[in-house]
């Protein structure tokens, strides 16, 4: 995994890498790992389905949103994340990622919108736009 | 008011007056127990961008909120898109804090004016790195 070394301030969560693995049967598994920096646990989240660009840019956003999980579990944070949509679209001339959230927190429910620049690691842009999109519970990077 | 999440900084409005043949965009911003903080944005009339407006004025607004020296933030681009079959407003933003200059990207779906996604959007932006959310 490739490690990314910025720490902004208010960062509490950084995202750490993310790992595509080919499966058997034309899938492939894509693994997150989250790096929780005030106690300097990791947690790795996974998810498994079809090959193909569209197909894993969605089991990236899976796989952040399971790594996620596990923290909130972690944090006895009273949190349900939902994926809702992935997309990639044009902004400022350059390609673009937003993933759609549904959170809900003490029995109400909103919809949380991210978004990041599609870099070379398309799979690493839908993890940061899934850290945006919950930033505020997270503080993550 | 049901309580979601606590926010140090909270967005009250967004209003926009005529002045002459200027357009005046401002943006209202909340600290609880501190006060309010207002930026402001001026444009021609016959030339008025409301969302570039909106996040320029939320930008001057957070400065100030920031209660810092070394606190700027600059729209560097705004843009509306169509994702999901919603209007959604991504904003590009420089903010510098603390000595580190920061490229930030901000969201924020059109549900009421322009004016005020544009603000929503820098918001969306700076949140974390000015500790503001």
């Amino acid at each position: 995994m490739r490690p990314t070394v910025q720490h902004r301030p208010g960062e509490r969560v950084r995202f750490y890498g993310v790992q595509r693995i080919p499966v058997a049967g034309d899938k492939c598994r894509v693994r997150v790992r989250l790096d929780h920096l005030s106690d300097g646990s990791c947690y790795v989240g996974v998810a498994e389905g079809p090959s193909g660009l569209n197909h894993e840019l969605r089991l990236a956003a899976a796989a952040t949103l399971d790594a996620l999980r596990q923290l909130v579990k972690a944090m006895d944070l009273p949190v349900r994340f939902d994926l809702a949509e992935v997309a990639v679209f044009e902004a400022f001339g350059k390609r673009g990622v937003m993933v759609s959230i549904k959170a809900a927190y003490q029995n109400e429910a909103r919809s949380l919108l991210g978004f990041a620049p599609v870099e070379e690691e398309a799979a690493r842009s839908v993890a940061i736009a899934v850290l945006s999109a919950t930033n505020r519970f997270f503080a993550v990077a | 008011m049901k309580q979601w999440l606590a926010r140090r900084i909270r967005f009250l409005k967004s209003s926009a007056e005529h002045h002459g043949d200027l357009r005046r965009v401002s943006v209202e911003l909340l600290r609880p127990d501190e006060g309010t903080y207002v930026g402001w944005s001026e444009s021609p009339s016959s030339d008025v961008d409301l969302l570039r407006a909106g996040a320029e004025a939320a930008a001057e607004a957070v400065v100030n909120a920031a209660g810092t020296v070394d606190a700027q933030v600059r729209v560097e681009d705004i843009e509306r898109v169509k994702v999901f079959g919603r209007d959604v407003v991504v904003t590009l933003v420089s903010a510098t804090y603390k000595g580190q200059t920061f490229s930030l990207f901000g969201v924020c779906e059109v549900r009421d004016d322009d004016a005020t996604a544009g603000a929503l959007a820098v918001l969306s932006a700076t949140n974390r790195v000015l500790e503001l959310s």
